[in-house]
């Protein structure tokens, strides 16, 4: 594909790189951040959701009269009432082999999961519409949960009756000759994981807000969405309100994770009510909804087999991931990219692997549906796939780091079976640079000297390739479907102040900062100058989502074309103002420069001024638009790489598990703010020690959440937080503005396995390997134990 | 006050400021302070007391807001993120969030700002002290150890 | 999660407190709200009236008289955790409290609320437990004290008439050894086992033993035939009594662990009390 949008003009960096304290900071900091349920619109009701109490049932009754009369509440609406505007909102995964759903806005006839939306009420306050909850009566026939993935694949009862034999998606594929290297092989390492069921848990809940006006047809939405212009589209499509006349508007947003990368039925009723109703309304969820509706994450089965020739390289795999996915498919993304992403991308990893066996499934549940979290499909595709490089090294006697390097990938380009083209990487040097940071040799001593104490210390390692920059060059490299592409605008005003706007909403990423460092480095204006808007409304530009790592290159790349405009009418007009050849006129510390002339210069300000203000300095054809937008989408696919090495230590009286200490080495090409990387590493790095040792939702054996608050589902707190060792790696991508690749998830995938890694390798003289996450203290003493 | 009622008359000084309002019994503080007094700086993160968002100082002591009902503040004297600037500089403690890149998303920030505030004002806290503290709030970006080391900088800078 | 409507009173008495309660046999009292509040949000309790005791004097304070610590009932954990006298006479009391949550939590919650509450997995009744200790208690028909062996009765359940308000919790201070201990999970987490004991040690035996687990159990519980089983051996000699404390208690599973696990980790905590004792043995 070559497109004018896939290439991004060079840039020198001198802001790019640096430590740049964040501009949202102080903001936030003081308490003036404005969060969706800080908006209040006058006029505004609330709404509050009736959820189902049952996994599956008929609904027989719904009776609200009692709430309708109660003082305060102005509107119940039963699934009829939704079915009346919209039968609900169809997802599926865009490969082969998968079978939509159609989720609706309010449940009708039948409840497919405990939490799915009944009924709403909608009241002057969130107290009274809570009462009025509390009112409403839902009869339920009981119809039987199916709650096994595994074995509602093989048959039984239907969880929901569009996909009758449970079937949500299937598939795969048989690359190069799997049987002969399994014929062939040495040893034959393999196991069957169990990768826990996760919430995202954003510490802002999600919540939406509508207003819309009749006399104009105009409908805004306050949503804290990762994806808001999908969201719009979603209004026109299933709503039905003109797209021309609909805003969706994104406040401050508490962290997504990817839980806020989905339509919800919420989002898609709200709109309704403010219309029916002709006033404002306004939804914030609480916890115990996001923890039990807000999309699930992670979950799945795998088994998974590697073959190993004498040499301990690995030379076959074999997979079959089958996703635990819910009672539907949760747009955009659905219980399928989970288990699609794990059998289809990450078996080969960072390794020459030639031949992969590769089966996806995901089976309806009746559970909450299962949706994106950061790592989607990664984090258990490399919890699977590192944790059997050290069951092989054990096996083959090797150090964690040699096995590793005995298949690592070392020449680049690299086409992986499944025909993926890697341009460039640090997969080799990742390995090398972990094991210097962790003293491998003085670690082993110091295991030793622990273990005659009675002390348990082991080592975990975990290493990765990350599709990032999320592309239509990716989605075809991985025969996945969608288009993606983001718009940027910059404009520079008369005084020579900059006003970014990007597709992509944030979340705390600190968009606003990095994006400021690529627009002074494009126009040598000073970072203060500069304002950066993160599509905080849908009237401007075009995002496809803040999702996939895409954050830094996508909009990185889409306003360093939009600078670049700019940037050259700035030159040209230089050039004729200091009588110099355009090609040697530099930006930079807020001038242009012309190079190898000292003191011919001419300010940015001065630039701006003369554009707008002075028509005599202008050269001949000279058009003064300091405005352009223009969009980006890479040609190639790239990929991140980097690893994480984990010391923990296991408590023989409790089996408790602390990381002592952690080790990880990131290339994400060039680097345009270390601690805002440094901040996305530990960020997900920490998630990833909730995953492998705290957070489980677990639903009983009638299908009830036992885990609906944080009492039960327990996140990392502060005594979870390990020191952190990180080191930068950088190999650019040739493909993206100034080598920029993503990494916003890397912590997060690779984390569980370093974790897993390291607590078997505490348990080594046990003889016990565990393969499930989260690891129990139980698990632990018993190993201890023997 | 001994009639049972489903309104209460509450007086609280807040930020330095006085209020006397006429609330619903069942009234948390941390809504009161939001929706009544129009303090959003306090962020409501799980309503049944374990992510430690709302946290804010009651009589300089550290509170969760949202497990007390307004009337149990009644007399008291609260003090919410708002008033942790002096002017239009930010406090130390503050300053140093920043500089550690202590927070990301923000959500969460007011709740550490306050603990901390409170354990500034106490002495001169360790690492531990911080740890100790402070897990009493749930941070989903971070990773926590930027916080620890803000929190660690103030405390050095803290005139005692 | 907002709380049901309820009426609220906040009476100046114990005798208005107490006639409030009879008033209305849905009300409840409410101390430091840090139990109650959250079930209120999430309407799992309902009350029709709320009597917060907050106004009522003489309910908080800490004294130590004749060999006796009395805590008001509305003293904060923060309190006694930070209370010089506590730390003085029984420091193990001040530590205990410090278990205890959070500190934005341990600010408010108080000795009296935890008590009446009876948490399975709280601290304070199997410190009440452990060291005999007693509640005042008011009603209408006037005031009696109940021992913590009579006040427990299972989880989330008291001796505790409707119209009864405890006004302090007494402790006593009579030179017995004192251990509060508890697993985990994470800093501030309900325990996974709780373990209180006390006892008398001379001579490097120890006699006099009451011990008490909570968290681990469906309810806080001595252990009498661990206690029976350590009577006047040696801390080191207390194989019977491990044994005995395993065999006997009714242990809990849940997703947080199995009983199997919380028996286990129950006769950790057992030991590092037991260690504990033989060092204060060998101090002595």
């Amino acid at each position: 594909m070559s497109f004018p949008h896939s290439q991004s003009p060079s840039i020198a960096a001198r802001s790019i790189g640096a430590r740049v304290p964040r501009g949202d900071d102080p903001r936030l900091l003081t308490g003036r951040g404005q969060y969706l349920a800080d908006i209040v619109l006058p006029g505004e009701l609330h709404a509050c959701f009736v959820r189902s109490s049952a996994a599956h049932a008929r609904i027989t009754r719904v009776t609200t009269d009692e709430a309708r009369a109660l003082d305060g509440v102005v509107a119940v609406w039963t699934g009829e009432d939704a079915a009346k505007f919209c039968e609900g909102i169809v997802g599926e995964l865009e490969v082969e082999g998968c079978f939509a759903t159609t989720m609706p806005l309010l449940a009708r006839d039948i409840v497919r999961y405990v939490g799915e939306p009944v009924a709403v009420v909608v009241a002057e306050s969130r107290y009274v519409a809570e009462d009025g909850c509390d009112l409403v009566d839902v009869d339920y026939e009981p119809l039987e949960p199916v709650l096994h993935p595994r074995s509602a694949l093989e048959g039984g009862p239907s969880a929901n009756e569009e996909l009758p034999d449970n079937v949500a998606l299937r598939g795969g594929k048989v690359l190069g000759d799997v049987e002969g290297a399994f014929n062939d092989a040495a040893r034959v390492i393999e196991a069957t994981f169990h990768s826990g069921r996760l919430s995202a848990g954003p510490m802002e809940t999600r919540g939406v807000i509508a207003s819309y006006d009749w006399t104009s047809r105009r409908l805004r939405l306050w949503t804290g969405s990762q994806m808001p212009h999908y969201i719009k589209y979603c209004l026109t499509a299933y709503l039905g309100f003109p797209e021309n006349e609909c805003e969706v508007l994104t406040p401050d947003t508490g962290g997504g994770f990817g839980q806020k990368a989905h339509i919800f039925p919420e989002e898609m009723l709200l709109p309704l009510l403010a219309r029916e109703l002709d006033r404002p309304v306004k939804w914030v969820e609480d916890r115990r909804e996001n923890l039990m509706t807000a999309t699930h994450a992670h979950e799945q089965f795998i088994d998974i087999a590697y073959a190993f020739d004498s040499d301990a390289r690995a030379t076959g795999v074999r997979i079959r991931a089958t996703g635990d996915g819910g009672a539907y498919h949760q747009p955009p993304w659905s219980m399928g990219v989970e288990p699609w992403c794990t059998a289809m991308v990450t078996p080969t990893g960072v390794y020459d692997i030639p031949a992969a066996d590769l089966t996806y499934e995901a089976a309806a549940t009746n559970k909450t549906p299962i949706g994106a979290y950061r790592g989607v499909g990664y984090m258990a595709g490399t919890l699977v796939r590192e944790c059997l490089m050290d069951d092989a090294a054990r096996a083959f006697k090797l150090s964690p780091f040699d096995i590793r390097r005995r298949s690592v990938v070392r020449e680049f380009p690299w086409t992986n079976p499944q025909g993926i083209v890697y341009d460039e990487g640090s997969w080799l040097q990742t390995i090398d640079e972990l094991e210097r940071m962790v003293d491998y040799p003085a670690f082993l001593e110091r295991q030793a000297a622990l273990r005659a104490e009675g002390r348990f210390i082991g080592l975990g390692l975990s290493v990765f390739v990350e599709s990032s920059g999320e592309s239509t060059a990716m989605g075809k490299a991985h025969d996945l479907g969608g288009i993606y592409h983001d718009t940027a605008t910059v404009k520079m005003e008369p005084n020579g102040s900059v006003t970014v706007t990007i597709g992509l909403t944030t979340q705390g990423q600190g968009h606003r900062t990095t994006m400021a460092q690529v627009v002074a480095d494009s126009l040598g204006v000073p970072l203060e100058a500069i304002t950066v808007r993160a599509a905080e409304s849908t009237t401007y530009g075009w995002g496809s989502g803040t999702v996939g790592s895409r954050g830094a290159v996508i909009a990185g790349g889409a306003v360093l074309r939009a600078s670049n405009v700019i940037r050259t009418k700035l030159v040209a007009l230089a050039a004729s103002m200091l009588e110099a050849d355009p090609a040697d006129i530099d930006l930079v510390d807020g001038a242009a420069v012309v190079l190898g002339v000292p003191g011919s210069s001419v300010s940015i300000i001065d630039l701006a001024t003369a554009v707008y203000f002075d028509q005599s300095a202008w050269p001949a054809d000279f058009d003064p638009t300091l405005e352009a937008t223009l969009a980006y989408d890479p040609a190639r696919p790239i990929f991140s790489n980097g690893g994480h090495a984990m010391i923990v230590e296991v408590a023989p009286e409790t089996g408790f598990v602390t990381v002592e200490k952690v080790f990880s080495v990131e290339d994400c090409g060039t680097v345009i703010n270390p601690d805002i990387v440094e901040g996305q590493i530990r960020g997900g790095v920490v998630q990833g020690i909730g995953a492998a040792l705290l957070e489980r939702l677990v639903y009983d054996d009638s299908g009830q959440l036992v885990t609906t608050t944080l009492l039960d589902y327990h996140m990392p707190s502060m005594d979870f937080s390990p020191p952190f060792e990180i080191h930068h790696l950088e190999t650019p991508s040739s493909h993206t503005p100034g080598g920029i690749k993503g990494m916003g998830e890397s912590g997060l995938i690779a984390a569980p396995a370093a974790v897993l890694n390291a607590v078997n390798d505490a348990l080594s003289h046990t003889g016990t390997v565990l393969h499930d996450i989260p690891i129990t203290p139980e698990q632990v003493l018993r190993a201890l134990r023997g | 006050m001994t009639q049972p009622a489903e309104h209460v008359s509450v007086q609280v000084e807040v930020n330095g400021r006085r209020y006397q309002r006429s609330v619903m019994a069942r009234l948390t503080l941390s809504d009161f302070l939001r929706d009544e007094l129009g303090l959003t700086g306090t962020k409501v993160g799980c309503e049944h007391g374990v992510c430690g968002a709302c946290t804010i100082l009651i009589d300089d002591e550290p509170a969760r807001s949202c497990l007390m009902l307004t009337v149990q503040a009644d007399g008291k004297k609260i003090r919410t993120v708002e008033s942790l600037a002096s002017g239009r500089e930010m406090s130390p403690l503050q300053a140093c969030f920043q500089k550690h890149h202590a927070l990301q998303c923000g959500f969460c920030t007011a709740g550490f700002l306050m603990s901390a505030t409170a354990l500034l004002e106490e002495g001169q806290p360790t690492r531990e002290d911080i740890v100790e503290t402070l897990s009493g709030h749930y941070c989903r970006c971070t990773g926590y150890s930027p916080i620890i080391d803000a929190v660690e900088e103030a405390a050095a800078k803290e005139p005692s | 999660m907002k709380s049901p409507v309820f009426a609220y009173a906040a009476p100046n008495t114990v005798a208005e407190a107490c006639s409030l309660l009879a008033d209305d046999e849905d009300a409840k009292l409410l101390a430091g709200g840090q139990s109650l509040v959250p079930l209120l949000a999430l309407r799992l309790a309902a009350p029709t009236t709320l009597v917060d005791l907050r106004l009522v004097p003489a309910l908080t304070g800490i004294t130590h008289d004749q060999g006796v610590l009395r805590l008001g009932a509305m003293t904060t954990h923060r309190s006694i955790e930070r209370s010089p006298l506590v730390q003085d006479v029984a420091p193990a009391i001040a530590e205990a409290a410090a278990l205890i949550a959070h500190p934005q939590v341990r600010t408010r919650g108080t000795i009296g609320g935890a008590v009446a509450h009876a948490d399975a997995a709280a601290e304070w009744p199997a410190v009440l437990l452990a060291m005999d200790g007693h509640v005042e208690v008011t009603g209408t028909g006037g005031s009696r004290s109940i021992s913590a062996g009579d006040l427990f009765m299972g989880p989330f359940m008291t001796s505790l008439e409707p119209d009864e308000v405890i006004t302090s919790v007494s402790l006593p201070i009579d030179g017995r050894e004192i251990w509060v201990d508890e697993h985990q999970r994470r800093h501030g987490d309900y325990g996974l086992s709780i373990l209180a004991m006390t006892y008398q040690l001379s001579d490097g035996l120890i006699t006099d033993v009451r011990l008490a687990v909570a968290g681990a159990t469906g309810s806080v519980t001595r252990a009498p035939e661990a206690e029976a089983a350590l009577e006047g051996r040696a801390p080191a000699d207390s194989n019977d009594a491990i044994t005995a404390l395993a065999a006997e208690l009714s242990y809990t599973s849940d997703i947080h662990g199995s009983a199997d696990y919380r028996r286990d980790i129950t006769t950790t905590l057992f030991q590092r009390a037991l260690r504990a004792a033989g060092e204060r043995s060998g101090q002595a």
